[in-house]
């Protein structure tokens, strides 16, 4: 993560304002994959526990579309991978959560299992379990700023995930199609009298939330390496994000996607960077025992 | 079937178990029916929670491993006798199982799962990390197995081959399955499904959901427990890389193949898997992928297992289905 | 006669919206007594606050002399209160045995050792089956025992709810819309049980809109608007009220 462990005789407000930023960076990944996630159970009460998966394909598929469409093309193979990603997203509804709509939250969430395992167990027939290393020239590129320094990749990060954020902003606050997912998140039965087809909510919402999913795998992946498994510990995290901004609260999602990257980053920079992955759960643990609705949540209702 | 039937069937079923050493000489067969005594075990547990409640336990695995490390360590640790200490694995795994159930007491559906995930990794996370106590990564090896039984000195029935160890978990799953057979058809087995079916509903006919769900948990955790102490005194050597949430996806997937929330089911579901790998040797690294293919076809195609398919395709052609497997 | 159920300035606030305010009522023992006014009066969520799925905002409620404010609902109807509800919550994938077995909970009450070891268990366990079938006899579902809930058509459903309630030995029962969506036949026979559960001495507390039921089945009705209270008496006095025709716009439900 770039946290300079060997440095803490350095000024603190400087380490804690580049851990704090480096939080921001992951923070922007963990918010673009929790929309998506918070999206599908804002609108359609239900778990997609193959989330993160998404995000695995996108990485990859950023991957073998910049070597595909050689160097400098990084930007069109983030898109390519993205329309891609809502495509295999778009499958998600149609096999996973469509034939199971109306059943309760339990067979959805298993059924989105099962396809998690297959995935990324799939993944790692096709693409190996090596690890692997995107390169898109904008690490090595670095900006300084106020003391903190980030590489170009890292800043690109932050730029896109906030514009990506804006974009979905303006397409539920704006769109008629927006308009008809906030309808359906908050009564779906008044929706469907007001001749609102659920179907192509879900496959709308599917769509935007893998697209999202897969700009996160993207944006990361030239930072960190790409492995199939990638996918389940993102998962995770976007969950604790989505329960702890609240189950489909858009805005607590970006808002506490930002803030377990900031504390993800600020424990394991000043705390123990082995348990960094252990944050997640701890954060996620207490606040459910404190308010089991989320923290800034909706009713209980919508969990189960 | 009528009760009668049954009995005389359950009874050639157990001789026929009883028979298999005769005919199976081959130890590594033997090891994989033994295991799949285990499976079978920890697969009913996992149904008392998730199939019969509907409350989706993700940290499953994580009860297996108490067991397994608190048989191991209150013997080797403490010196108690073997016996008592599986015993006593279970019930420590039942004080685990209580410790987790009650933040996950108000929680539901997705919540639920995500939480139960998060301890059962915390509680791997714990085996890796409290060296002095489990040895950490390198897991604990020369466990003891249970010692010889007999009158004074000589040995009746010792230990040293998989035969005895055939029968030891023969007797423990004859055991423990019917003690769960006759929670399910009794009126607490009513409590975990109107629980299931609707909570609050189930508040308004009188009963304590926290009491039930609570009880529910920890008779899932006391089982797992029990199958991860006879694990541990079996292979006698137990790591945290036994213990993982491959392993309750695993678990998992035998309770929803086998059928949610029914009796048959996850003794079907644990014998499958169990000998599923061995069949599919030659394509292991496809395994999972077929298992998570599998989950999701079997919960939207047969939501009710094999065994319910089984149930419904009988009960269509007699005049009353028996709703009591 | 004496007052079994008590409440005084129940007051229930959600978000800022009044859904029951000041509303004092009492159920004398023995009687028949329902509760009715239009759509959104308050009626079902005065059911929810006395058998504990709603806490009020302020005011109690006294059951036998009890205050019941504060208990979760399994404790309420173990003091003797037993309700239906209006859209029918049946089990549905259990047997309709099954459904009416597991409202016996307070009078089996089993333990995880009781069920494994005690033979009184086993005893106490087969005579609450024999109960709950005697339940579905008397509503006339004993041959459906069998069969999932979910079969069930709507009027039969509401029957298996009152089987439900039935075997939960109430003192005390609470009938939310118990005939709503039934032809007259149905009515009249869901109105013949209530009299043969008034017989028993259980106390009939009911919401309704089938006027013709309602007056009837009473012997003393409230009525409510707005959450609030505006009438009260025997039937004939209350379908004279001004205040009462003037709440229904002196519509009157159809028969």
């Amino acid at each position: 993560m770039g946290h300079r462990s060997g440095e803490r005789f350095m000024i603190p407000t400087t380490e804690f304002a580049q851990q704090a930023v480096n939080g921001l960076v992951m923070g922007g990944v963990y918010a673009l994959i929790a929309l998506g996630l918070t999206l599908i159970f804002g609108i359609l009460d239900q778990a997609n526990f193959a989330h993160g998966e998404l995000y695995m394909i996108g990485a990859y598929a950023t991957l073998y579309f910049s070597e595909f469409l050689g160097g400098g093309m990084y930007p069109l193979a983030v898109v390519f991978a993205m329309f891609s990603v809502a495509f295999i997203a778009l499958f998600y509804e149609w096999l996973l959560f469509r034939p199971l709509r109306g059943k309760g939250h339990l067979p959805a969430i298993i059924s989105s299992l099962g396809a998690s395992i297959f995935l990324w167990n799939l993944g790692l027939i096709i693409f190996g379990s090596a690890p692997r290393q995107m390169r898109t020239g904008l690490s090595e590129v670095t900006v300084n700023f106020w003391g903190v320094s980030l590489t170009l990749q890292r800043l690109l990060v932050l730029v896109v995930a906030l514009g990506l954020i804006l974009c979905l902003y303006l397409v539920i606050m704006k769109t008629r199609m927006g308009r008809a997912m906030r309808a359906t998140a908050q009564d779906p039965e008044v929706a469907a009298l007001l001749g609102i087809d659920i179907n192509r909510i879900a496959e709308a919402t599917f769509i935007i939330g893998g697209a999202l999913a897969a700009a996160a795998g993207a944006l990361i992946g030239p930072i960190f390496l790409i492995y199939p498994a990638m996918g389940l510990m993102a998962c995770l995290k976007a969950f604790v994000v989505v329960i702890l901004g609240g189950l489909g609260n858009v805005m607590g999602a970006v808002i506490a996607g930002f803030a377990l990257g900031v504390i993800e980053s600020l424990g394991a920079g000043f705390i123990a960077s082995a348990y960094k992955d252990f944050f997640a759960f701890l954060v996620l643990i207490l606040v459910l025992w404190a308010r089991p609705e989320g923290f800034l949540g909706k009713t209980a209702k919508k969990a189960g | 079937m009528k009760g009668s039937a049954k009995l005389i069937t359950s009874l050639l079923v157990l001789g026929g178990l009883i028979y298999v050493p005769w005919v199976v000489k081959n130890p590594y067969y033997l090891h994989i029916i033994i295991m799949s005594g285990i499976f079978v075990l920890l697969a009913s547990s996992m149904n008392l929670i998730t199939g019969c409640t509907g409350r989706l336990n993700l940290g499953h695995a994580a009860f297996y491993g108490i067991g397994a490390y608190a048989s191991t360590l209150v013997v080797m640790k403490l010196g108690f006798p073997v016996w008592l200490g599986m015993v006593m694995g279970g019930l420590i795994t039942v004080l685990f199982g209580v410790l987790i159930g009650i933040p996950c007491l108000k929680l539901k559906g997705a919540y639920l799962a995500i939480t139960t995930l998060a301890f059962g990794e915390i509680t791997r996370l714990a085996m890796i990390n409290f060296v002095p106590l489990t040895n950490g990564p390198l897991g604990i090896r020369g466990i003891p197995g249970p010692p010889a039984i007999g009158f004074n000195s000589t040995p009746l029935i010792s230990f040293e081959s998989k035969t005895s160890y055939y029968y030891l978990i023969l007797f423990i799953c004859v055991l423990c399955l019917l003690t769960i057979r006759r929670v399910l058809n009794s009126q607490i087995g009513r409590t975990f499904m109107a629980i299931r079916e609707d909570e609050v509903r189930a508040e308004t006919v009188g009963i304590d959901t926290i009491q039930v769900k609570i009880m529910n948990f920890a008779l899932g955790a006391f089982f797992a427990g029990i199958a991860g102490s006879f694990y541990a005194h079996y292979v006698r050597f137990i790591s945290p890389d036994t213990f993982t949430l491959g392993e309750t996806f695993t678990i998992l997937t035998m309770v929803v193949i086998g059928g949610l929330g029914t009796f048959y089911g996850p003794i079907v579901g644990g014998v499958i898997f169990t000998f599923l790998p061995e069949l599919l040797r030659a394509i292991s690294e496809y395994r999972m992928i077929l298992y998570g293919l599998m989950m999701s076809v079997a919960i939207i195609f047969m939501p009710d297992g094999i065994v319910g398919l089984l149930q419904s395709w009988i009960s269509g052609r007699t005049e009353k289905g028996d709703k009591s497997t | 006669m004496e007052t079994i159920l008590k409440a005084e300035g129940l007051t229930k606030y959600f978000g800022g919206l009044a859904a029951v305010e000041e509303f004092d009522l009492y159920v004398k023992k023995g009687e028949i007594l329902s509760l009715i006014g239009p759509n959104g009066a308050g009626k079902t969520t005065t059911f929810n606050l006395i058998t504990g799925l709603e806490s009020p905002t302020r005011g109690k409620i006294t059951f036998k002399g009890e205050q019941i404010i504060e208990l979760r609902p399994h404790e309420i109807v173990e003091k003797g209160i037993a309700r239906t509800f209006q859209i029918t919550r049946v089990f549905r994938k259990m047997t309709l045995l099954e459904n009416v077995a597991v409202a016996q909970h307070i009078a089996i009450r089993p333990t995880i050792l009781s069920i494994l070891f005690s033979p009184s268990e086993r005893k106490r366990e087969k005579s609450g089956l024999e109960k709950a079938e005697e339940m579905l006899r008397f509503v006339n579902l004993f041959p459906k025992r069998e069969e999932l809930a979910t079969n069930l058509s709507l009027g039969e459903q509401k029957r298996l709810e009152l089987a439900i309630a039935l075997s939960m030995d109430p003192e005390l029962l609470l009938l939310d819309e118990p005939v709503a969506g039934m032809n007259p036949k149905e009515t009249q026979e869901v109105i013949d049980l209530i009299g043969v559960i008034r017989g028993k001495g259980i106390t009939v507390f009911l919401i309704e809109h089938d006027m013709k039921m309602v007056m009837g089945v009473s012997e003393r009705i409230v009525v409510m608007n707005y959450g609030k209270k505006i009438a009260e008496g025997p039937p004939e006095e209350v379908s004279q009220n001004p205040a009462v025709i003037e709440a229904y716009l002196g519509r009157r439900t159809p028969q």
